[in-house]
């Protein structure tokens, strides 16, 4: 299980990069187009577009999947072990239960639009929106494990 | 109900220790349940539709361009260049730090990079030359926060395009207060060096002066292109924060060579999962705030004593400015910007207060945030370069936050310091 969440680690940072430098692409080419050839480009900002959202999306799961997101520790700081155990336990099954609710209706919004094209590349819209509920399995998975190998440990300070 | 819910279940978990953009997602998700005959895809639609935009997309740009600009180690020149004009007044360094930073502030759009860049760079320097490496990881961190005031800001463009305002406008509304600040630092630096003793370096000749210029020249055009370009209506944010990437690797890969195409991929990647972190909280908030504003949440919130339709406008700004800087030791700026933004914006506008000012204030103050602790992201980078203990920083920061606090107030009280110039270049909107 851990080699596969790695490798999966691995997969959704390369592929977030790719994109990443996709969209630097399409927005450079964009501008070199319209002044340099004067012949404006029509589908580099659509597509600039959907690599972001993808290339955002797949990011923002592998830092939920490092469990490197931005929090409030204020109170958790101040806790005993067992206190802070606690919430770690609390944070990741209330994480569960926003990525099952995102895969759930993102899966829906997804299959309902698979027939509508994007206005200028003429995608299938589902197929972008399918980065949410995608995001959001990665997302689950990983706050599973880290519910169940919490649990598994208990209380002590190792298992942070 | 609604009001009741969101901001219940948004504190409970954000007190919880639970991630911010899960927080804000189940709030919203919570919230939503309120209402009678809505679905929960509003949620998810609202997630896609707040990541899907143009110029959202400056953002990542900006993000990859600071982490281009910190690599390609354009900042020895810069400092160089700084150096043979201001090193020879006591407490030269300090004002190097300073400057270097607002013009790397001109390029990139956030702090930490530049801060990174800078502290590298500076604050060993400075610390041989007897700043002491308290003294000087303050002076660079504080300097560091001018990042999201100078333009461009990635701060600014998420306010330009949560109140629908032009981002040239607020870029523009920044630079006057930046300016400021950056003065500021340099008379607090100034000071700060005559009580301490510390030595001026030595005056550089004419002949160096020419040197260091045409050595720092292609890193200086960088503002030119990036904010020109923008400003002067040739590229939007996002095509100039490309254009300024572009740049970037021309200068690292083949002028100067400091970036090998190895490296290449690496910094792609740490831009990359930055941008994730960020756009994670961007995506949940917009979900939180289509629900805030569908609640009448605003409308609410304008009957507060505070913030009453009765309120004077020093009275509401005041108001805000107290309460981001206390947020802003709570929690990341960017978060605090897309939750307060939707709540404060109708208020301020039925004050009468201009949006560009209220967005510039709003950025000034948060950015401020950066810096401080608990939580500021410029501190952490300092003081992991400089190897300063927080709390040595912190009070060594001091000054230098009174100084920043001051003007803050200046912006604040003087609608005029922003406003003037935008409506000076680009007209009386």
């Amino acid at each position: 299980m851990r080699r596969l969440l790695a490798w999966a680690d691995t997969v959704f940072t390369e592929v977030a990069a790719l994109f990443s430098f996709g969209f630097l692409v399409c927005v450079s080419l964009q501008v070199l187009f319209r002044y340099v050839l004067e012949a404006p480009l029509p589908w580099s900002e659509e597509l600039a577009r959907y690599l972001f959202v993808w290339a955002a999306l797949l990011a923002a799961a592998v830092t939920v999947g490092r469990n490197d997101n931005f929090t409030i520790s204020i109170l958790a700081e101040r806790l005993p072990v067992r206190g802070q155990w606690a919430l770690d336990v609390l944070a990741a099954a209330l994480g569960v239960l926003f990525t099952l609710i995102v895969i759930w209706k993102g899966m829906a919004m997804s299959w309902r639009m698979g027939g509508a094209l994007s206005p200028v590349l003429q995608i299938s819209q589902g197929l972008v929106y399918a980065v949410i509920p995608l995001a959001a399995l990665y997302m689950l998975v990983h706050l599973l494990v880290r519910c169940v190998t919490l649990l598994r440990v208990g209380p002590t300070a190792e298992a942070r | 109900m609604l009001t009741l819910t969101l901001f219940g279940v948004m504190l409970v978990l954000f007190v919880a220790n639970v991630p911010i953009p899960i927080s804000l997602g189940l709030a919203a998700t919570a919230a939503l349940l309120t209402l009678p005959n809505v679905t929960l895809e509003v949620i998810v639609q609202r997630m896609f539709f707040g990541l899907d935009s143009f110029v959202i997309l400056s953002v990542p740009l900006f993000l990859l361009l600071g982490e281009l600009m910190e690599q390609s180690k354009i900042t020895e020149r810069l400092v160089e260049f700084a150096n043979v004009f201001v090193g020879r007044f006591r407490g030269g360094l300090g004002h190097v730090s300073v400057l270097t930073e607002m013009v790397l502030s001109g390029v990139s759009g956030s702090g930490t990079a530049d801060a990174a860049a800078t502290g590298v760079v500076l604050i060993p320097t400075m610390t041989r030359s007897g700043y002491g490496a308290a003294f000087s990881t303050a002076l660079v961190g504080a300097a560091a926060t001018l990042g999201p005031i100078i333009p461009p800001s990635i701060i600014m463009i998420i306010y330009a395009s949560i109140a629908n305002v032009s981002i040239a406008r607020m870029f523009i509304g920044g630079i006057i207060p930046g300016v400021l600040a950056g003065i500021g630092l340099m008379v607090v630096t100034a000071i700060m060096a005559r009580r301490r003793n510390i030595p001026a370096g030595a005056p550089a000749s004419f002949r160096e002066m020419l040197v260091s210029t045409r050595r720092a020249s292609v890193v200086l055009i960088m503002p030119l292109i990036v904010l020109g370009g923008i400003l002067g209506g040739v590229f939007t944010a996002t095509e100039s924060a490309a254009v300024g990437c572009l740049y970037a690797l021309l200068l690292g890969i083949v002028v100067y060579r400091s970036i090998k195409l190895r490296e290449l991929a690496a910094i792609v990647r740490r831009a990359a999962l930055g941008t994730g972190k960020v756009m994670f909280i961007l995506a949940t908030a917009s979900a939180f705030s289509w629900i805030l504003a569908r609640g009448g949440v605003p409308d609410q919130l304008g009957h507060l004593p505070f913030f009453s339709a009765t309120a004077s406008v020093w009275t509401i700004l005041v108001t805000l400015n107290v309460l981001l800087l206390i947020l802003g030791c709570l929690m990341e700026s960017i978060a605090i910007l897309l939750i307060i933004t939707p709540m404060i914006l109708p208020i301020a506008l039925r004050a009468g207060i201009d949006p560009i000012h209220l967005g510039v204030v709003m950025s000034y103050n948060l950015s401020l945030g950066l810096g401080t602790p608990p939580f500021g992201s410029v501190m952490f980078v300092v003081c992991g370069i400089g190897k300063t203990t927080i709390a040595d920083f912190a009070r060594e920061l001091l000054p230098f936050l009174a100084i920043l606090v001051v003007v803050l107030g200046v912006i604040t009280y003087i609608p005029g310091s922003v406003t003037w110039l935008p409506d000076l270049i680009m007209g009386v909107d």
